[in-house]
């Protein structure tokens, strides 16, 4: 008997309930659900990486986005700075079940090269953002946990546990903290493959584009095991561009401007 | 009156911003590079080159017309042929969705592996401005492509042949005798003026990208015959007439890649290069990336004299160190499979300053003992290469 309470105990601590995990995923459905039917996207942004000594260097991109149903976004990355990367062009196709494509132009050959990186992990750009982390949020990509109702800054928000689903995934979990009214993250903890805290990203500067979508102007990921950080800046937005499958096909990289 | 003109400026602005009618970009580099010959050689002693190089890029549009001018002018200490000026690019493109026109001179690339690129024959190679041969001179062209949904189809008119450069007397990696440019011969009547066609065609098949292509011109490496008359090698430039092949498969962390032709020319025969490109991801606990590369080389003709890669394996890595200066090594090695004492190899380091600059430091070795290695002559043009690179 008293052993029986104790595994049940046990489990209760370990183990997230079936509630929790449904919990978990429907906050993640209609966090994906506010921020669908967007289209296409196109952003100049830039990255400012910072070392623990202090030393700065700037990144300047424009990003486009198209919306795809019932699979991951296409984006094309275009690099303006430095100005030994400028016109490098870097296209991802994001898919849900199977792996990503990549692709990188590069400019003075004329030449699009494919890359075989099944594992997203490593820095973009020499930057404390993975490409995992700079990829569209999927429900498909995660495990979900609610785990409880927190508060930042005076805002309810719900803390969901994020276990990526795929295994060459740089993380163990994500932590992330939801606006409970607009679904929208407001901070995530990313855990290493050892489970060690790795890297918290800070949303900031939300700002509302046609009425419906959230967007953060500012965010800043610290990585707390190596000291370094990096801030993404976003001046603006600009929704619903005439763009179509085809800016994104990769035979079509060299047209890219 | 006033209430409209009040009203107006916001759209005005929106106007202006949402939808650019024209761009005009400029950009480009400017390149100091300086090597040192580890030896003195029979025929030049001088162990000491310097290059200057330039090359800005302009780009024009308005609305489905683009203009590209890319002139690339080049000083070089040792040797006058290596100086001198052309257009890598200076064409006119008109778009329109799966439609694309483009006339003027222009650069294309053709291929898939890294160790070299033989079905890249498009554009001459200009091999006085590298010794990996990726550098490519401009080529006047009448450029359609067709894009689908997943597919494209290339069609090539390509009026006048650009002869390749020769280093002179004075200059360093260059045959025992020097290539005589003034005696160059062409089989076709029309010579340089040719009227040469390719068309290439691409898509991608059970997950495989690949291209399919047909080339009717004038060869664009030359026959290098002895001439007695001037004690010097005349160049022939054949006709010829070469299908090929590239394809690509991606595999979680594998690229397999592959490329080949066969060619009807002075006589007929074929090529392959075939390998893989493995990428590692935070190597040793770092944020560090390598990329493994392995090509096989092959070629038909089997006299070592006329090519290179006839049985060679190549062995390469590139490291990047994902930091903030951008730091890439590139290693690589070319082993003659038949003769074990033919081996090239080279090491390339590079980093950024800052936002303008970046250094790069290069070592090529070449080594074969037999006199009848095409490469023999670069036995004792091992070389170590400083270079600057300015970006704006």
């Amino acid at each position: 008997m008293l052993k029986s309470i104790l595994i049940c105990s046990l489990a209760l601590v370990s183990l997230p309930s079936a509630s929790q995990n449904e919990k978990g995923l429907q906050i993640s459905i209609e966090q994906k659900a506010r921020n669908s039917g967007w289209n296409s996207v196109y952003s100049k942004f830039k990255m400012i990486l910072e070392n623990p000594s202090g030393d700065k260097s700037v990144r300047e991109m424009r990003l486009k986005t198209l919306e795809v149903d019932n699979d991951g976004d296409k984006s094309l990355i275009i690099f303006d700075r430095p100005n030994d990367v400028k016109g490098t062009v870097f296209l991802n196709h994001s898919h849900i079940n199977d792996a990503d494509e990549q692709w990188l132009y590069l400019p003075a050959l004329k030449r699009t090269k494919a890359i075989a990186s099944r594992n997203k992990s490593g820095p973009f750009v020499g930057s404390e953002f993975s490409f995992e982390d700079l990829s569209s949020f999927e429900v498909g990509k995660y495990q979900f946990t609610y785990l409880e109702s927190d508060k930042i800054d005076g805002i309810e928000v719900f803390k969901v546990e994020q276990v990526p689903v795929d295994k060459f995934s740089g993380y163990q979990k994500r932590v992330a903290w939801i606006d409970a009214s607009r679904y929208i993250p407001l901070k995530i903890e990313f855990y290493d493959r050892k489970g060690s805290p790795l890297k918290t990203l800070i949303l900031s500067e939300y700002k509302l584009h046609l009425d419906k979508f959230w967007r953060a102007h500012t965010m800043q990921m610290n990585n707390h095991q190596t000291g370094k950080s990096t801030t993404l800046i976003t001046e603006n937005f600009e929704f619903n561009l005439d763009l179509s499958i085809q800016d994104f096909a990769s035979r079509r990289l060299n047209k890219v401007r | 009156m006033k209430c409209i003109v009040n009203s107006s400026y916001p759209l005005l602005a929106l106007i202006l911003i949402a939808s650019p009618v024209w761009t005009f970009e400029i950009q480009g580099n400017l390149n100091l590079e300086q090597r040192h010959y580890v030896s003195a050689k029979e025929q030049q002693s001088e162990q000491y080159e310097a290059t200057l190089s330039f090359a800005p890029e302009l780009y024009y549009n308005h609305n489905d017309i683009e203009v590209n001018i890319k002139p690339n002018a080049r000083i070089n200490s040792m040797d006058d042929e290596k100086s001198g000026f052309y257009f890598k690019e200076l064409n006119l493109a008109y778009t329109s969705n799966a439609h694309e026109f483009k006339v003027g001179i222009n650069q294309v690339f053709w291929g898939v592996t890294e160790s070299q690129h033989i079905i890249d024959i498009i554009n001459q190679t200009d091999t006085l401005a590298s010794v990996d041969f990726e550098q490519k001179m401009g080529q006047p062209m009448l450029q359609y492509t067709y894009y689908s949904e997943d597919s494209s189809l290339q069609v090539f008119l390509l009026p006048h042949f650009q002869k390749p450069k020769y280093a002179s007397k004075k200059g360093r990696l260059r045959p025992i005798l020097v290539v005589d440019p003034s005696l160059v011969q062409f089989e076709s009547s029309k010579g340089k003026n040719r009227q040469d066609f390719a068309l290439k065609y691409s898509s991608r098949l059970a997950g495989i990208d690949y291209s399919l292509h047909y080339f009717n011109g004038i060869q664009r490496t030359p026959i290098l015959q002895y001439s007695a008359a001037h004690n010097a090698l005349a160049p022939l430039h054949p006709n010829m007439e070469q299908v090929g092949i590239e394809s690509q498969l991606v595999y979680e962390n594998w690229l397999f890649k592959l490329e080949g032709y066969h060619r009807h020319s002075t006589h007929n025969y074929s090529a392959v290069t075939a390998g893989f490109e493995y990428t590692l991801i935070g190597v040793f606990d770092s944020f560090w990336d390598i990329n493994l590369i392995s090509e096989y080389q092959y070629d038909s003709r089997q006299d070592p004299s006329l090519a290179q890669g006839q049985n060679d394996l190549f062995l390469g890595a590139r490291l990047t160190l994902n930091d903030l200066d951008g730091t890439t090594a590139l290693v690589g090695l070319v082993q003659d499979l038949d003769d074990k004492d033919t081996v090239s190899g080279r090491l390339e380091i590079s980093s950024r300053i800052n936002d303008s600059w970046r250094w790069r430091v290069e070592g090529w070795l070449f080594q074969a003992d037999s006199v009848d290695e095409i490469t023999f002559f670069a036995r004792k043009d091992d070389f170590l290469q400083f270079s600057i690179e300015y970006y704006f």
